[in-house]
């Protein structure tokens, strides 16, 4: 358990172990460290390189103004001003390579050692910044050359030292894309620790071999996606360190390097300044971001996740509700089907004894018309009989007068005897007794049917005038009247019988008509049942879908995004925990290196200079005749001066202290007489040749218009100084 | 089939006389006679639609629907079909369509025999011997029998009120534009029916029912 731990769990309150905080800083990679940093010293012991210059009306001119047109971060090109404003020539690479057999070719070479070296020419554009920028390329393995100044080069080799280990960066350059390698030692028992093709593969291998061997750290930082994303890591790492060690004209933007980016400058001074904590204050930064970056990635997956869960839910409710209501709607048919095969049978049944009803009722409908007809039979011959016999009658009152044959007159004695000697008063015939007797005359031989007849026609009529008493009936009467009475009641019951089965038709007709019903109703059951069923699948198979929905997202939000929360909370009072000793170490170095900017800034020309106040994210607070300024709102003069001086602070105080990462290089290249005056220009190489000689080990090269300076400040071995009208190489 | 006895037929015969017959214009009628039928075949076509209320209704109908009669003898003829009196005296007389009418000698001769009715036989001109017309008088005895029967037997009541509506269709037409009339129902008949003897009381039905069962109240438009 470290005191770090103890602090962060402190600060976390109860409930927060330090083995936790352990655990999940070790998890984030975060390594609470308070250890001081060590210097590890570089220094260029040798620098060569050797091309071609193309003929003078064949070179770029791409200069304007006073000052070199830099493409890149700290290149710049020397040509002659009376060159620069000639001819617009233009003239790709290849065209230079081509022109290598009428060219110039050069040669450079310069031993170097610690303490103050200078390049100087009389005017601008003389090849100071090219020896500058070519020392920064072979350090770095980024070219910060102009393009076709770039194609000059033919071969680049910088021997230099970190410590006591002999490196060698030497490369050709074949249309300004560089080929070499790296190597370790010297002459026989060199050793090639990288190799390169291209400006990529460059800048890796110098990665590759300087980073390890200073002992620097990776610069993490966190750099937020543009458009809003999550973010992610990104290292900066030699190229960056290396940026640093070089104060140009063109990175004046910045206090500390060449790069403003996500606050690169501040980490850079604490880097350089040595500070306790610092690199696991900014390791606890950058893993509290990406902690964040992550609980925010997971909540918003978990958001949209339970935002779908929930669309589900709803769903599913929905869909289990209307199976529900489905369910509920239809009834319960299975005692119904269960009693479906009963009530088929009984239709069956009843359809049977309704088609043999039906011929029942048919039969007896016949029986009841047969016996109808034949009482209408009955009452129409016992009409036509009484009609006979009282027509008879009427006629038989009239007396004959002539026979209606021969017209023989019939005498009123032959008509008055007809009562008393029974013959008829025309044809004389003998006279049926019986029938005279009914008030007929007929004769005796007339055939027995019509006298029978006549006398049942009498008879009826007899009956019909006693209305219906019988009390002296024949017998003959009493059989023909209850034979009419047997036709009647014969009807009556053939009519109740036609009745009944009717009626009974009816009641089995309704009685089928009720079964049929029921086994149509139970056959749409059959239906119902099968969508019973389904609904009741339907129920389950949602109602297990709506639980498991429940269970998912109950397990999902107690989960990760909880850790991570835990995790997040934690990096970010470590990154507290540390800031606040990182502040704590920092404040006396940063006082103590303000005073020394304050100091060199004066010595450097900037007179009206009252106070400067360093700041640990790498800002100047700038106090000058009366008024409180910042570093960026300098000329640009004061800007390289104070610039200058910050790094030199840097350097003096990492040594007075022993700490601090510093690899104790500094490349600085003075600007245009616009810029400072001779004088300022001056005082600053004073200065720097003075920090020089009091700091061991330390190493500085300069260019500068100041040759005159550098002669009584530098041997030659110190200096190379371009003759006026002339180059430096 | 039923048939009527012979005084039955001279029942009918005396009150077709009475009520289908037409006053005498003396000269050159014989004296002392109260109604004459001048021809047989009227009187035979008089009782056939006497003896078949089925097509003495159709025929109703017929002289309705000709604008003949007035629209109330639809209900005439809906009785005609349905009351069971008409029924009792119905003796078909098919024989006539195919052959010979039913001779009307017997009934007749029991009228002649009574006094009630006397038959006056002309010759046909140019035809020595053979019979032309037949003439039916019905003496002042005989109008006064049948009055006599009307109001004595209740039973005969029917033949008077049968022979209006019989009237109401023959009026005075003469017996063979009669008889073609009854040809034609008969021809109706057996297209539908595809027999000449078959009663048509299911037809007459079918036309009653076309214009609304017992149309008693219709008014022609």
């Amino acid at each position: 358990m470290s005191s770090f731990a103890a602090d962060v769990a402190a600060g976390l309150g109860v409930g927060t172990s330090a083995e936790e905080v352990d655990a999940v800083l070790a998890l984030a990679k975060v390594i609470p460290s308070g250890a001081m940093p060590v210097p590890r010293r570089l220094r260029l012991q040798r620098l060569t390189f050797t091309g071609v210059k193309p003929p003078r009306s064949a070179r770029h001119t791409e200069v304007e103004g006073g000052f070199p047109q830099v493409i890149s971060s700290t290149g710049s090109i020397d040509l002659d001003p009376d060159t620069e404003r000639g001819d617009e020539v233009e003239a790709d690479v290849d065209e230079l390579i081509d022109t290598d057999v009428g060219g110039e070719p050069f040669t450079f070479v310069w031993d170097l050692g610690p303490g103050l070296y200078a390049l100087g020419s009389y005017e601008n554009f003389r090849g100071k910044s090219t020896v500058l920028e070519t020392i920064l390329w072979a350090l770095r393995g980024r070219c910060g050359l102009q393009r076709d100044v770039r194609a000059w080069f033919r071969y680049v080799q910088l021997e230099f030292a970190v410590e006591s280990e002999q490196l060698t960066a030497s490369f050709d350059v074949a249309g300004g894309m560089p080929s070499g390698h790296v190597m370790s030692g010297g002459g026989d028992r060199s050793v090639v620790l990288a190799s390169f093709n291209d400006h990529d593969s460059f800048e890796a291998a110098m990665d590759e071999v300087m980073m390890p061997r200073l002992e620097l750290t990776v610069i993490p930082a966190w750099q937020n996606t543009p458009g809003g994303g999550d973010g992610q890591a990104v290292k900066h790492a030699w190229v960056t360190y290396a940026g640093a060690l070089f104060v140009a004209h063109n990175s004046l933007d910045n206090l500390l390097g060449d790069t403003s980016f996500s606050g690169l400058p501040g980490r850079l001074l604490q880097m350089f300044v040595g500070t306790p904590w610092a690199s696991t204050m900014v390791e606890a930064q950058v893993a509290t971001k990406a902690a964040r970056a992550e609980l925010e990635a997971v909540r918003r997956r978990a958001r949209s996740d339970a935002e779908a869960r929930a669309t589900d839910h709803n769903s599913v409710a929905d869909a289990l509700r209307e199976a529900r209501d489905r369910l509920e709607a239809l009834p319960d048919v299975s005692r119904e089907m269960s009693e479906l095969s009963g009530v088929v049978e009984d239709v069956v049944a009843r359809s049977v004894a309704m088609t043999d009803l039906q011929r029942a009722v048919a039969q007896a409908a016949r029986g009841r018309d047969e016996v109808a007809a034949s009482l209408g039979e009955e009452e129409a011959r016992r009409h036509a009989l009484v009609e006979d016999v009282l027509a008879r009658r009427f006629f038989n009152t009239f007396a004959p007068t002539a026979c209606p044959r021969c017209a023989s007159p019939v005498t009123a004695e032959r008509y008055s005897s007809e009562g008393r000697d029974h013959a008829c008063s025309v044809c004389a015939s003998e006279l049926d007794l019986d029938a005279f007797a009914e008030e007929l005359v007929l004769a005796a031989d007339v055939p027995s049917e019509e006298r029978d007849s006549a006398r049942a026609g009498a008879s009826l009529a007899r009956q019909g005038a006693r209305d219906g008493s019988d009390t002296e009936a024949t017998q003959h009467d009493d059989d023909d009247a209850s034979e009419q009475v047997d036709d009647l009641v014969a009807l009556t019951e053939a009519q109740a019988r036609l009745d009944e089965l009717t009626a009974r038709l009816g009641e089995e007709q309704t009685a089928l008509d009720a079964a049929a019903a029921t086994v149509a109703a139970t056959r749409s059951g059959e239906d119902i049942l099968s969508a019973r069923h389904s609904a009741e699948l339907d129920v389950a198979r949602l109602e297990g879908a709506l639980e498991q929905l429940l269970r998912v997202a109950g397990r999902t939000e107690d989960s990760a995004e909880q850790v991570l929360a835990r995790r997040a909370e934690i990096l970010a009072t470590a990154e507290k925990v540390a800031k606040g000793r990182v502040q704590a170490a920092q404040q006396d170095l940063l006082t103590n290196v303000s005073a020394h900017i304050l100091e060199l800034g004066r010595q450097f020309g900037i007179e009206a200079l009252e106070q400067v106040k360093l700041r640990g994210n790498a800002t100047l607070e700038v106090h000058k005749g009366g008024q409180k300024t910042s570093y960026g709102r300098c000329t640009r003069g004061e800007q390289l001066r104070l610039k200058v001086a910050t790094a030199v602070a840097l350097l003096r105080v990492g040594f007075e202290s022993g700490v601090g990462r510093h690899p104790g290089l500094l490349l600085v290249d003075s600007p245009g007489a616009e810029e400072a005056t001779p004088e300022n220009l001056d005082a600053m190489l004073a200065a720097l040749a003075q920090v020089a000689a009091d700091v061991p080990h330390l190493q500085v090269v300069v260019g500068t218009r100041s040759p005159q300076t550098l002669e009584a400040l530098l041997d030659d071995d110190h200096r190379r100084v371009a003759p006026k009208g002339g180059y430096v190489w | 089939m039923r048939v009527a006895s012979r005084a039955q037929n001279a029942v009918r015969l005396l009150f077709l006389l009475r009520d289908g017959g037409e006053r005498p214009r003396t000269p050159p009628d014989p004296d002392d006679i109260a109604r004459v039928v001048r021809s047989e075949v009227r009187l035979h076509a008089l009782d056939f639609w006497l003896r078949n209320p089925d097509y003495l209704a159709d025929e109703l109908l017929t002289e309705i629907d000709a604008g003949r009669l007035d629209v109330s003898y639809a209900a005439s003829a809906a009785v005609l079909l349905d009351d069971p009196e008409p029924a009792l005296r119905h003796y078909p007389m098919h024989r006539w369509l195919f052959g010979a009418y039913e001779p009307l000698d017997d009934a007749a001769a029991i009228l002649e025999t009574a006094g009630l009715l006397r038959i006056g036989r002309t010759a046909r001109s140019g035809r020595p011997g053979s019979v032309g017309r037949t003439q039916f008088f019905l003496t002042a005895k005989g109008l006064k029998a049948a009055n006599d029967l009307e109001s004595r037997e209740a039973m005969f009541a029917w033949y008077p009120r049968q022979i209006e509506l019989v009237m109401a269709v023959a009026r005075d037409e003469p017996g063979s534009r009669l008889k073609a009339r009854q040809y034609k129902q008969a021809e109706y008949a057996a297209t539908e029916l595809g027999s000449r003897i078959a009663p048509i009381t299911e037809r007459v039905r079918r036309r009653l029912a076309d214009r609304g069962l017992g149309l008693i109240h219709e008014v022609r438009a």
